[in-house]
């Protein structure tokens, strides 16, 4: 599919003060919020949202109108919206320019979610490196306030919401939605046993909706233009806008709105193609979790079900291109001393196995590992990986399909370092 | 009610059952380390991994500790599956776990150990090099920490905070750095503390009184109860070389559950102490000279005898322990009352700062056996004895070394004899001194503030010449005549047919488990 | 803590404090922000802020502790006035990270995660997790700004600058 660029999700990101509700409001900001309150039952969002299959776009691509129904009814218990900004995945920037850029439209998102919900407190979860994101959001919030489009009886209804922004401090774990949910407890970010599930018992016990930045950020759009709109963009299996980040040995990084379902060879060729006039290693399409892609595998579409199919992932759409002159080793090294550092260490295959396949890694590419030293890697790998199986989340199986992907498409590199005694792209 | 199947086994059990707790149920054993039955679902080891054929998840096997059970689920806990799925739980444990077997205190009851055998390969093949941790951190002074034993089940973590409700304990650091902590400048401090080391399945939490003192495989166990308040947990009495070397708690879903306090877990040493009476003796011209005991004991009970034929039983005064058994203290009031005519007979009260959780205010172990039996608190007995109203006292297991004006009064008694354990400056000023044991030599039964009755094993045996304290009160009825059931069981018979509360209680069924009576007799005043 | 008068909050900081437990049904919730607050401020967490912020939120100084080691922004050790995060991981590694924090660590006389600040207490420098920012790559956040797309030629302006 050819490349279909969409100006929904980072509309008005170009103009001067671009985070300003002056600007927002000149580009029909707050008009879905408006329509809902005054025009729509709550059951009427979700239902709208629920029409337009809006798919996570934190990286599960669980649909989001599906989970808003999962909220029991009838329970005498405040519910919750926390919205997930701690986007920590490698080579992911997406919800960090929707934050400094628009925040308004995440903003609202947060409020037709609320209001769709039954909520009248959301939290937006950023993580603590993102300071100028948490920044926007509070003079976002602040002009909302300002407005009358945050706060009591919103826009003379009896709706009445607010939503704040809570800090991480450093943890990709807290990107998981129950390690976020612990986190802003007040707690180690330490993910959750499920069942229950949040939309159960989330935070502080109560009914609690967990959504992305970027999916939130689609509803405004959903319900002013109507979920036909949205299905008309994108393709059958992940319908809507998208925004794709790419970065590493490119021309020119960024983020880029299309159409879901862009083809990746199409968008390499969009961005400048490979930096420096080198030739293309390998790709890794949806963050440092995704299994690594090679050259005569691009030429996929990038929607959840096309990626998922072609043996990786969407994931959240941090593709980071790799040169001719990347050591795959090298780099898997890298990637697991991510994964170690960040695993937070409940269940013994996580924690420890991260641990060990760190080292093994570490050492091939020393020079100092034997041809047994890649098989076991690879069992290692293989056996922390699953989720609710073998361990509590998703964490383990991010950082075990790059270790089996690469040692599966790069196997050579692998043995290259045993047999040599050194990287064979270094001196 | 869900059925389900478990390793080819049917059981129905209640909603809200986990599938380790069906696997229970049904006798099947399934390997745990983060999972405790008094604690809350933690789901962190993944050693209790099982196979679930039906209905059909993501990945073959998952956690029992956290599965619901469901109707016609269908569960295998030893198919190939779920041995890979432990297999590889234990490699991955054993990566960083350090080679302390050979001096650490938990080998012999470390279920690393077990289930490494088990369920673990037979060789290992991490050749890196291992975390290092913190080791010999002293929590307190009681609890020791052991940073690369530590599996990080978070069992001490969750115990602190859960049960005791002082989240006095941490992780700290991140991934396979994590270690558990107290507060900087911080420590252990709840009384219930100790419990950590039992639920900690490895020695990375032991008792620093216990420290390196024995390997647990050469010490025997002996099931018995606690005897230093009135909460009576159950206890196991750990003893090797005639000593006892360790109290831990025994399970009790009626008493303690799974606990017991710090302070009763280390009040053993006086059982080993080196003033255990060990010989009777008998006062002559002013010093204590060693006796038989056969012989002591006549003296005794001709001491009293006389006393009571020249001056009748009004001015003796019988002090019997709350601590002794509901037997002992059944048979002292016997020969005191029946035998020997004197309505004077209490115990000294003895009390603490009691909680809402296990410790009681009452610190004397049987005062509510005493109360059913018709024994209730003394008066003063300095004034009795000053002003003339005890003229002879007989102590049975008791000792007031710190009370000066009782111990000032004891010159004006015309005869003073004392039955207990220990040398006491009681003991010294008494006219015979009768040996008898303490709790850990005993057999008997007690009664808990709430009207539990539990059994007291004897670990050890008397000391040299001393006698069961239940034997040296035969003795004396002997003497007066009367000849009684000569076994704590026989007498607990007796003891059942004069007071009503013990009437339908037998005393076999309060070896497996306690048994409780009805608390609303107990006197407590004359 | 500034003051060490084992007053928590601080006078200055109660009202901004008290605003953030204000925004949860649960105090503990309010740690974290607070917590970040006191980094920022103070550029450590102290054993005495530890405690007193324990009494404060209804929780206890071993929760506290727990919560200051798991993530990686709080710090024990005081930090220096620009505490630099320095990207380490994917896309900045692949564009010259590892020079570059060399280069950094020479010119500042301090190593990453040492805990230690450079000699005059103005630096100190830690290497991050992806920070976000992968399409600046090279790049470091201090003071709450990003400086990306960094060569090596550009490290002792940034420096200059920080100074101010």
């Amino acid at each position: 599919m050819s490349l279909k660029p969409t100006n929904i999700l980072l509309k008005g990101m170009e103009k001067d003060n671009s985070a300003s509700i002056d600007n927002y409001l000149a580009d029909d900001g707050y008009q879905a919020l408006t329509k809902a309150l005054k025009e729509m039952k709550p059951a009427e969002v979700i239902a709208e949202v629920a029409k337009a299959r809006i798919r996570g776009r934190g990286g599960a691509g669980f649909e989001a109108g599906r989970k808003w129904g999962f909220l029991p009814k009838g329970l005498d218990k405040p519910v919750y919206l926390a919205c997930n900004a701690d986007e920590s995945e490698p080579g992911t920037f997406k919800d960090r320019h929707i934050m400094e850029y628009v925040p308004h439209r995440l903003i609202e998102g947060c409020l037709l979610t609320c209001y769709a919900i039954g909520s009248q407190t959301g939290y937006i979860y950023v993580r603590g490196e993102f300071p100028e994101a948490q920044a926007a959001l509070w003079r976002a919030i602040e002009e909302a306030h300002e407005k009358g489009y945050m706060g009591e009886k919103i826009l003379g209804t009896d709706f009445c919401c607010e939503i704040h922004v809570h800090t991480g401090a450093g943890a990709y774990v807290c990107g998981e939605e129950t390690g976020m949910l612990s986190s802003i407890e007040g707690g180690r970010g330490h993910p959750r046993l499920k069942p229950p599930f949040p939309a159960v018992e989330g935070l502080f016990r109560c009914p609690t909706i967990v959504n992305n930045v970027e999916t939130l950020s689609n509803v405004p759009f959903v319900i002013q233009e109507g979920a036909d709109a949205f299905l008309a963009l994108g393709t059958e299996d992940t319908p809507g806008p998208k925004l794709f980040c790419v970065s590493g040995h490119v021309e020119k990084p960024g983020c880029y709105e299309f159409e879901a379902g862009a083809n990746l060879k199409g968008f390499l060729e969009h961005v400048g193609g490979v930096w420096k006039g080198k030739k293309l290693k390998a790709i890794i399409p949806g963050g440092a979790s995704a299994h690594i892609l090679k050259p005569d595998e691009i030429d996929v579409s990038m929607d959840f079900g096309s990626m998922a199919k072609a043996g990786s992932i969407m994931g959240s759409a941090g593709i980071v291109v790799l040169d001719e002159d990347t050591c795959i080793v090298e780099l898997l090294r890298n990637v697991l001393e991510f994964f170690a550092h960040e695993s937070c260490g409940q269940c013994t295959p996580c924690r420890e196995g991260t641990g060990w396949a760190k080292k093994i890694v570490t050492r091939i590419e020393a020079g100092e590992g034997t041809m047994e030293d890649i098989d076991k890697l690879w069992e290692v790998a293989d056996n922390f990986e699953g989720m609710g199986g073998k361990t509590i989340c998703a964490l383990a199986d991010a950082a075990a399909w790059p270790t089996k992907s690469y040692i599966e498409k790069f196997r050579d590199e692998f043995e290259e370092h045993v047999r040599l005694g050194r990287c064979p792209l270094k001196g | 009610m869900p059925t389900l199947t478990i390793d080819g086994r049917e059981v129905t059990v209640d909603p809200g059952t986990t599938v380790i707790q069906a696997a229970e149920e049904l006798g099947i054993y399934v390997p745990r380390y983060c999972w405790h039955p008094g604690l809350s679902i933690a789901g962190n080891c993944r050693i209790c991994q099982v196979e679930v054929v039906n209905p059909k998840l993501k990945f073959p096997c998952t956690i029992a500790c956290n599965l619901m059970c469901g109707d016609g689920m269908v569960i295998e806990t030893d198919s190939d599956e779920a041995k890979k799925a432990r297999a590889d739980v234990m490699e991955f444990l054993l990566i960083n776990h350090p080679l302390d077997c050979p001096i650490c205190d938990q080998a012999g009851e470390c279920t690393l150990q077990e289930y490494s055998y088990e369920y673990g390969h037979d060789k290992s093949r991490f050749t890196d090099e291992k975390v290092h941790k913190s080791k010999r951190v002293q929590f307190s002074e009681k609890v020791t920490y052991d940073g690369e034993r530590c599996i990080l089940c978070t069992r001490c973590v969750r115990f602190c905070e859960e049960v005791v409700g002082n989240e006095e304990l941490c992780l700290v650091e991140r991934g396979d750095h994590q270690e558990i902590a107290v507060a900087a400048g911080g420590a252990l401090t709840n009384p219930y503390s100790m419990n950590v080391i039992d639920l900690c399945p490895v020695g990375a939490l032991t008792s620093s009184d216990f420290r390196f003192k024995s390997r647990v495989w050469f010490l025997s166990d002996t099931p018995s109860t606690c005897t230093s308040c009135a909460r009576n947990c159950s206890i196991d009495v750990g003893t090797r070389w005639g000593k006892v070397m360790r109290l831990t708690p025994r399970e009790n879903a009626d008493i303690n559950k799974w606990w017991m306090c710090d302070e009763g877990r280390l009040n053993y040493q006086y059982v080993n102490a080196d003033d255990r009476l060990g010989h009777a003796y008998v006062k002559q011209n002013g010093k204590l000279v060693r006796s038989s005991v056969d012989d002591a004991v006549a003296k005794a009970h001709d001491l009293v005898n006389k006393f009571v034929g020249k001056q009748g039983a009004e001015g003796l005064y019988g002090l019997v322990s709350s601590n002794l058994t509901n037997e002992e203290i059944f048979l002292a009031k016997r020969y005191l009352k029946e035998s020997m005519g004197t309505s004077g007979i209490g115990f000294l009260k003895n009390e603490g700062e009691g909680d809402d959780f296990l410790i009681c205010a009452d610190q004397n172990a049987n005062s509510t056996g005493a109360g059913l039996i018709g024994v209730t608190a003394a008066e003063d007995l300095a004034a009795a004895i000053k002003e003339g109203r005890i003229k002879g006292l007989v102590v049975f297991g008791e000792s007031f070394d710190d009370d000066a004006n009782l111990m000032a009064a004891l010159s004006e008694l015309e005869f003073f004899v004392v039955m207990d354990y220990r040398l006491s400056e009681t003991a010294k000023a008494a006219d015979v001194v009768l040996p008898g044991v303490t709790f850990a030599e005993k057999e008997g039964s007690i009664t808990n503030i709430d009207g539990w009755v539990s059994k007291l094993n004897p670990a050890l045996d008397p000391p040299v010449e001393a006698r069961r304290d239940l034997d040296l009160l035969l003795g004396l009825l002997a003497k007066a005549g009367e000849e009684l059931p000569r076994t704590a069981e026989g007498v607990f018979r007796l003891l059942a047919e004069a007071v009503p509360a013990f009437a339908d209680i037998s005393y076999g069924e309060i070896f497996a488990a306690s048994r409780q009576v009805a608390t609303d007799a107990v006197v407590t005043s004359d | 803590m500034a003051e060490g008068n084992g007053v928590f909050p601080p006078e200055n900081l109660k009202a901004e404090f008290d605003g953030i437990v204000a925004r949860y049904p649960k105090k503990t919730a309010a740690l974290i922000p607070i917590l970040m607050r006191l980094q920022d401020e103070f550029r450590r967490i102290t054993t005495e802020d530890m405690d007193g912020l324990a009494t404060y939120l209804d929780t206890t100084p071993a929760h506290v502790l727990g919560v200051v080691t798991f993530y990686t922004m709080f710090s024990q050790k005081k930090r220096g006035k620009h505490h630099i995060y320095l990207c380490k991981t994917l896309s900045c590694h692949i564009r010259g990270a590892e020079e570059l924090l060399s280069l950094f660590e020479e010119k500042l006389g301090v190593k990453a995660h040492s805990g230690e600040a450079s000699e005059d207490g103005e630096f100190s420098i830690d290497t991050g997790e992806c920070l976000g920012l992968c399409e600046q790559a090279p790049c470091v956040l201090v003071d709450g700004k990003a400086y990306g797309d960094i060569t090596p030629e550009m490290v002792d302006q940034i420096i200059k600058e920080l100074r101010g």
